[in-house]
């Protein structure tokens, strides 16, 4: 009888910790898209409504009255575009370290992955003042050509990994059999690479799109979406309904997408030490 | 191998040029450019003289103190709290995966958005934390306003984001602890408590390791987004730490050659801090 109470005791204590964690993680991000759909009288009710008349109107005015959705184009080129590109160069990178024997391989990948030890700052003043004088400064090929840099580290770890996983005798019988080299990459490692090369698309895409400190130093007029967060408290008096509309709309995809790819966000973000 | 060794390095260039030409050649040249008195006018060489006026500059000095105690305080939170949560994610439990969803979230939300959410839930009047506390019948503080306190509140905005990255790779270390190690210590009358320090924690400590460097190099370089969304290094210098420091100094004052001094000195505190808690981790190793 004892060790069932105890049971019971240890399984319900268990449950209530694991309730304790879902909300603590869970309630600010609710609160984010709570607010988002509030009126401005509901929003700092005190007591806070849990149950109340959603309405849109600080989206409306988030999407009509603000450059939002001008600058959202910002932010989608930057990310989009710096993901695409340190892509397609780490991924070569990424299979020469994953398949080759070298010598000093080990250090090789270890120096890409210790690039995240230097401060963005040490990097951003000398190109804050070179893309000024190149013309770069407040542009978004500019913005997305200093993102790929910081996501080839990321890339080219997580696609050391995905590689690794499809076995070499794989590549092999298909030469074997005859096929050229091109075909082998084409009809072998490509599609199976392909979920994996997605999920590192998406991590890198993630990290771009909240980038906010390079953003800040060098885009002006062009901003991009943590950006423009930023300057909404500074030059305005702060309109919470709308600025929380803003952050729910900017953190909407993240998340859905999260709920696809939930297993490969996990292991990039742990840089692959924890996979599933 | 699918394609002619000879290739190898072929493959390899793309990724090595592209990150010494955005990486390493800039950091280079910001070093350069702190032994210069580079400003609006243009630059001239004055060997370390911005060093030597940092080590006497005294909001310099206060943002290392800030950035370290950030560093330390935050990862150490994070660790003890990610390991309870980690240890309590261990079981099998009926919606595990939901769980493991909703501490993915923290991480993937963009931090200004984590930083302006948390700078409302501060607010004293306004916010929910403090109105949580009135119900148990205290005043809650001023979090952001009061100095004593403002950098704590920091802390707590980083431990809600990032704890999830320590429970992950915890949760990680704790499933490669053998069972019949811990059965065989029950048998021999070892506790619950014994055996997770002595058994659990060195078996786990690589991973711990990964955990601490990785958090910690988070912690000095990537702290800059939340810092600014709620307290921009204020009130006093309470919060200001070498990264807010350094880029007012560039940005607001357009002194690059003291912005680039300051930012060489976090770039050899992060070597020295990582170097030391790397030897520290062996250490304890040897001795256990």
């Amino acid at each position: 009888m004892n060790r069932l109470l105890k049971k019971v005791g240890t399984q319900s204590l268990l449950y209530f910790g694991v309730i304790l964690i879902i909300l603590f993680f869970i309630f600010p991000i609710y609160w984010i898209f709570g607010t988002a759909f509030k009126t401005p009288l509901d929003t700092f009710k005190l007591p806070p409504k849990f149950i109340f008349n959603p309405t849109l109107e600080n989206f409306i005015v988030i999407i009509n009255k603000t450059q939002f959705m001008e600058l959202a184009i910002n932010s989608i080129i930057a990310s989009a575009g710096s993901t695409f590109l340190s892509i397609l160069l780490s991924f070569p990178a990424a299979y020469s370290l994953a398949r080759f024997r070298m010598k000093r391989k080990n250090d090789l990948a270890f120096m890409i992955l210790s690039l995240r030890m230097f401060p963005p700052i040490a990097v951003a003043i000398p190109f804050f003042i070179m893309y000024k004088r190149i013309g770069l400064y407040d542009t978004r090929v500019g913005l997305l050509l200093l993102y790929t840099a910081f996501n080839i580290p990321l890339a080219t770890w997580l696609l050391i990994g995905f590689i690794k996983e499809i076995p070499v005798d794989l590549e092999e019988a298909a030469l074997v059999d005859g096929a050229t080299h091109l075909q082998v990459f084409r009809k072998i490692v490509l599609p199976l690479i392909s979920t994996g090369m997605m999920a590192t698309a998406i991590l890198c895409f993630i990290m771009s799109w909240n980038e906010f400190f390079l953003a800040l130093i060098l885009t002006g007029r062009n901003k991009t979406l943590p950006v423009f967060l930023y300057s909404f408290i500074n030059f305005r008096e702060i309109q919470w309904g709308p600025l929380m509309a803003a952050a729910a709309i900017m953190s909407s995809p993240i998340i859905i997408a999260s709920i696809f790819v939930r297993k490969y966000l996990i292991r990039g973000l742990t840089l692959g030490a924890v996979k599933g | 191998m699918v394609i002619a060794e000879k290739n190898k390095i072929k493959f390899l260039l793309p990724v090595l040029i592209y990150l010494n030409l955005f990486v390493i050649f800039p950091t280079i040249y910001t070093w350069y450019m702190s032994l210069s008195d580079y400003g609006l006018e243009g630059s001239r060489f004055v060997g370390v003289l911005n060093y030597i006026r940092i080590v006497k500059d005294v909001i310099f000095l206060r943002s290392l103190l800030n950035t370290f105690y950030l560093v330390i305080a935050a990862v150490l939170i994070q660790f003890v709290l990610g390991m309870l949560i980690a240890l309590i994610l261990n079981r099998d439990f009926i919606g595990k995966h939901f769980v493991y969803w909703s501490i993915l979230l923290p991480m993937i939300i963009a931090p200004v958005v984590v930083g302006l959410t948390f700078r409302i839930l501060y607010d004293p009047s306004l916010g929910l934390i403090n109105y949580l506390i009135s119900m148990t019948g205290f005043k809650g503080p001023e979090w952001l306003t009061t100095p004593s306190i403002a950098m704590l509140s920091v802390i707590l905005v980083d431990t809600w984001q990032w704890t999830p990255f320590m429970t992950l790779l915890l949760l990680a270390g704790l499933q490669y602890v053998p069972e019949d190690v811990h059965e065989s210590a029950m048998v021999d009358g070892a506790s619950s408590f014994q055996r997770f320090v002595f058994i659990t924690l060195p078996i786990m400590k690589n991973i711990i390791a990964l955990a601490l460097i990785f958090r910690s190099l988070d912690c000095f370089n990537k702290t800059f987004d939340v810092i600014y969304m709620t307290t921009r290094g204020g009130p006093g210098y309470s919060t200001e730490t070498i990264p807010t420091f350094a880029y007012k100094t560039a940005f607001t004052y357009l002194k690059f050659g003291k912005a680039a001094s300051q930012s060489i000195v976090l770039f050899f505190a992060i070597m020295l801090f990582i170097i030391s808690l790397r030897a520290l981790i062996k250490e304890e190793l040897v001795s256990s």
